[in-house]
């Protein structure tokens, strides 16, 4: 259930909406990018944006969960300010992803769950990024961090604010 | 003759194809699947996924054959395919061999079987699936005895998501049935298949319910024990139960049913059970679907305010007495009143549930033994002239949605909640057939909207006046498009498209109208202007009115309401208030209380009812109008005697009773052939229902070929065979439409062309335009306030919360959503409603479901004015959440 009746995640993104469907033959072909458009303003897609992008697409709330559950990319939980996907396919793993999460865990206050205390940080650990060559490798939003070590992860989390 | 040569399975035009299955010549047309074909020649092919009303998905791979094909590079010598290939979606070829149960086949079933088993807990023991489970039978027949499965299953949260259905996932299979079902038939993709390979699975989004009036059918869908049905749940093994073909109570669409009792209590009501390899049994490929309505409250008779004995009243008790003394009393009864102030001081009111038999017995009683016209069955419409007008209606249906047809106009009303399995069928028809819906007036049914190719809005009032013009354009009159262009505000091109689309139907034609709408307020210029349009569109077009009252259609054929040209001699339901008030009625015979109950103004007439010399009632319960009786006669339920009921298509249907008489209830014939026997006459010696149905049948269709027994099993009804009109079906071999149909009984149309003057079909008054607020209209709701749903076991999960439809144009101006909460004020009095924004209202206008959550319209003798506000609370938010079936 929605909190209110009056205010949408969408609200402010309606002409944006319909110039993408407009892309399309079909209005719900647009579900994806209007998936995206609500993952990157909250970071994560809530239910009740779910039914909202539903009403606005003409597809049945059913429909756009079966799409967000279908894409693991499409994050059902809250996540932190930066969200930090870290490696853990065979390079990584071999070259120390696993020392490099309990690291990052630490440092960045993740205690349980996957979200810091002060919010700023999520963690997940993500199947093969295409890096092996900078194994261990993570990223950080959409940008890519490579040849991780504590020095450089230390690094990476004070620049993010 | 050319029809000689065509093949039963097929249809003039349809191109044949010869293939062979197992070693047998079969024919088959094009476009067919391997899987329809072997089903109409008995071979058997296993399947999950597929079901003759759903697409084709193709995934649980069971339905694998072989199949070799003559090679045209090799001298059109057969060679096989290099993979076996899905039964269900491979179409037929010529000269193609398939082998269902080659060696290969076999591998492969068993292979698949091993594959859905992988994952599916050994639980039959404790579910409610087993008995009539698929995987159960496929285990024994094509699945092998031992598991090779060492890792462990895979398992899953159980969702408590709605309060009718149960969904336990790890049993699921994914054949995605339920989620094709929800989709295609029930019209709204409420159901889904979430989450990605190994860990997908089915569910609802956010847990919430799937509520839809015909959700109750994916239990039956579902080939394992994922999805079942909570009422039953853990009340019975299914073969310690007794079957008994029946029809439904509920729904006028005619659905047949079977009743599951064991010791006199009802324990489920599902789509007919069929005969699959030697077992009666309902899960599979049942093609009838039937409302929740009719599959969970059928169970009222086991109230514990039954009251199984009759009772007479002793000085101010009302005490049990003997059926025989009951029924002498209502005899003397009715006969001291009838002596002292003449026969025209008695009346009759039979409910529009009661059989055929029993309406015709009743005015069998009122006219020859009594001698009054006093007898009446409409009880639900507003007005005297709205059930004048209903009774014209019935008098010209002549429609069958079996027949097929080219276009099919609807008018004003709410189908799926009035009629829920026709309207079904309808939406069916229009799916698979691509033929047009033409919606018209100032409510359109929002389950069929999708599927309208034109749909037209117009003032409430003003659709008569729509009617009559569209009949003098369809006669080639140009000149009255615009004036329809402004009834309707739409472009003048838009009505020419309509015109053209009307004309042009050069087949079979449709129109529908509700009887419901309004409660029958506008149907005094409503029906015979569709009478009219129908009479204008050509001999090509049929006509079919709706209502929600079961036996209506069949009441009506028998004759049971005043005779049209006893019209100020007699006292109908609608007058029968005043009537008592002033003393005209001094005795009244009703047969089922729900007659009282579902009149528009049963306070007054429940006051009235005081003021009888003599009140008689033959129900179930001890209620409100059963305990201010003289006489009190125990009446048998739906479950325990035996009738006739005729449908909105005028096709007949058995109600059967399942174990007999409970206590000392008897069947109301029985009653009405005692009252007139003691009343002194000596045309009632029926012996049993059979007999009154045979006299029955000789008056009113003479012609009709079927029998009462026979009408148990003949159908099927409701089913998916509407996607090929008159085609062939391929379950029931013995259908021959002569047993239930009644084209030829002279009750139907009747022929006579209807004509309407410029002062019927004009636009009735309604509040000037820029009010402030919406006109309100209404109708009934199969889910609102009914008499014997009030007594169903489960009747909280089934009666719908109150709910207004509102136009997506007033949606924006209000700011106001599907599933915002709202105030509607009527009458000074204001009743908290949930919005549901869809394309039925006209713009300006709100539809309210009447019945739900108490809120009463009686006494609205108009459309009005009513205030709508879109209530932002989050408290009301939250706590509207609850709203099933």
């Amino acid at each position: 259930m929605r909190e209110s009746n009056a205010v949408g995640y969408l609200d402010d993104k309606h002409e944006e909406i319909e110039a993408l469907c407009a892309k399309y033959p079909s209005r719900r072909s647009a579900l994806l990018p209007v998936l995206w458009m609500v993952q990157n303003k909250l970071g994560w897609v809530p239910q009740d944006a779910m039914k909202e992008v539903g009403d606005i697409i003409g597809v049945t709330a059913a429909e756009v969960y079966e799409v967000v559950s279908f894409y693991t990319m499409f994050q059902q939980k809250p996540t932190g300010k930066y969200h930090l996907g870290v490696c853990h396919t065979l390079a990584c793993a071999i070259c120390g992803a696993f020392e490099a999460i309990d690291y990052i865990k630490e440092k960045a206050g993740i205690n349980h769950g996957r979200i810091s205390d002060d919010g700023r940080f999520s963690i997940e650990e993500l199947e093969c990024i295409g890096a092996c060559a900078e194994a261990p490798a993570m990223l950080v939003g959409e940008t890519l961090h490579g040849n991780l070590t504590p020095a450089s992860i230390d690094k990476i989390l004070a620049s993010c604010k | 003759m050319a029809d000689q040569s065509v093949h039963p399975a097929l249809k003039p035009g349809d191109e044949e194809i010869k293939l062979v299955i197992n070693g047998k010549e079969v024919v088959g047309k094009k476009g067919e699947t391997i899987i329809s074909v072997a089903a109409r020649e008995d071979y058997y092919i296993p399947h999950y996924c597929w079901h003759p009303a759903l697409s084709v998905a193709g995934n649980c791979r069971l339905c694998l054959v072989e199949i070799h094909l003559p090679n045209p590079r090799n001298d059109n010598k057969l060679a096989p395919l290099p993979k076996p290939a899905i039964a269900c979606q491979t179409p037929i070829t010529e000269g193609m061999h398939v082998f269902t149960d080659s060696q290969l086949a076999k591998e492969c079933q068993e292979g698949m079987m091993e594959f859905l088993l992988v994952n599916h807990p050994l639980d039959c023991p404790i579910c409610d699936r087993g008995g009539e489970c698929m995987l159960q039978r496929y285990s024994m027949e094509y699945g092998t005895p031992h598991t090779r499965m060492r890792d462990p299953k895979r398992k899953y949260l159980k969702p408590e998501a709605d309060p009718l259905i149960d969904i336990e996932r790890n049993r699921c299979i994914m054949c995605t049935r339920c989620v094709r079902f929800c989709d295609e038939v029930a019209g709204e993709h409420v159901m889904g298949v979430f989450a990605r390979g190994s860990d997908n699975y089915i569910g609802t989004f956010g847990q919430g319910p799937v509520a839809n009036i015909l959700s109750g059918n994916v239990i039956d869908l579902c080939p394992v024990g994922c999805l079942t049905s909570k009422p039953f749940r853990f009340k019975a093994r299914v073969w310690e139960l007794l079957q008994t073909q029946s029809t439904s109570i509920w729904d006028a669409s005619g659905s047949k049913v079977t009743h599951w009792t064991r010791n006199g209590r009802l324990y489920r009501t599902t789509p007919p059970s069929r005969k699959y390899h030697g077992v009666y049994t309902v899960n599979e490929d049942t093609e009838e679907f039937i409302d929740n309505i009719t599959r969970f409250g059928s169970d009222f008779p086991s109230h514990e305010n039954r009251w199984d004995e009759s009772r007479v009243k002793f000085g101010e008790n009302l005490l049990p007495a003997a059926f025989t003394e009951a029924v002498r009393r209502v005899a003397t009864g009715l006969k001291k009143v009838a002596d002292e102030h003449g026969p025209d001081s008695l009346a009759i009111l039979v409910s529009p549930r009661s059989s055929m038999e029993e309406g015709y017995l009743a005015q069998k009683l009122a006219r020859d033994v009594i001698g009054t016209e006093n007898i009446d069955w409409r009880v639900s419409f507003q007005t005297a002239e709205a059930a004048e007008a209903a009774a014209q209606a019935f008098q010209h249906a002549n429609g069958d949605l079996e027949d097929g047809f080219d276009a099919v106009v609807v008018l004003n009303g709410d189908y799926l909640h009035s009629v829920p399995a026709f309207a079904m069928r309808l939406k069916e028809h229009a799916r698979l057939t691509g033929k047009p819906i033409v919606q018209i007036g100032h409510h359109h049914d929002a389950f069929l909207a999708p599927h309208s190719k034109y749909k037209f809005h117009c003032a409430p009032g003003s659709t008569a006046k729509a009617l009559q013009l569209l009949s003098k354009g369809v006669g080639g009159d140009t000149s009255v498009v615009s004036e329809l262009a402004k009834i309707f505000s739409t472009e003048s091109s838009r009505v020419e498209a309509l015109i053209t689309l009307l004309k042009g139907v050069e087949g079979r034609g449709l129109v529908l109208q509700s009887l419901e709408d309004l409660n029958g307020l506008l149907l005094p210029n409503e029906v015979p202007a569709a009478l009219a349009f129908v009479g204008a569109l050509g001999g090509g077009w049929k006509y079919i009115p709706t209502l929600r009252d079961r036996n209506a259609f069949g009441l009506h054929a028998v004759g049971a309401q005043p005779k049209a040209d006893a019209e100020g001699k007699s006292v109908n339901a609608r007058q029968l208030a005043d009537a008592i008030e002033d003393g005209t009625i001094k005795g009244l015979l009703v047969l089922g209380a729900d007659a009282l109950h579902h009149s528009p103004d049963r306070e007054r007439l429940l006051a009235s009812l005081g003021k009888l010399d003599f009140y008689a009632v033959s129900d179930l319960f001890d209620s409100d109008y059963t305990r201010i009786a003289d006489v009190y006669l125990a009446a048998a339920s739906h479950l325990e005697k035996d009738g006739t009921f005729c449908d909105v298509e005028g096709n007949l249907a058995r109600l059967a009773s399942t174990e007999g008489l409970v206590g000392g209830a008897r069947p109301e014939w029985e009653m009405l052939t005692g009252i007139a026997t003691i009343m002194g006459s000596d045309n009632f010696a029926y012996e049993t229902v059979e007999d009154v149905f045979k006299e029955m049948m000789s008056v009113i269709a003479p012609d009709f070929k079927g029998t009462f027994k026979k009408l148990l099993l003949a159908g099927p009804r409701n089913d998916n065979s509407i996607k090929d009109p008159g085609g062939a079906r391929t379950h029931t071999k013995d259908y021959n439409p002569g047993d239930y149909r009644t084209d030829g009984a002279h009750f139907r149309w009747t022929g006579e062309p209807v004509a309407i003057d410029d002062q019927t079909a004009a636009p009735r008054s309604v509040p000037e335009s820029g009010f402030d607020g919406f006109l309100l209209t209404w109708g009934e709701h199969v889910q609102g306030d009914d008499y014997h749903l009030n007594h169903a076991s489960i009747v909280e999960l089934l009666q719908k919360a109150p709910y207004v439809e509102l136009n997506p144009v007033d949606a924006v101006k209000l700011g106001a959503e599907t599933g915002d909460r709202g105030t509607l004020d009527i009458n000074g009095e204001s009743y908290e409603v949930e919005l549901k924004v869809c394309e039925g209202p006209a713009p300006g206008v709100v539809y309210l479901p009447a019945g739900l959550g108490g809120i009463k319209l009686s006494g609205l003798t108009d459309t009005q004015a009513v205030k709508l506000e879109v209530v932002k609370s989050n408290a009301l938010a939250e706590a509207g959440a609850g709203n099933t079936a």
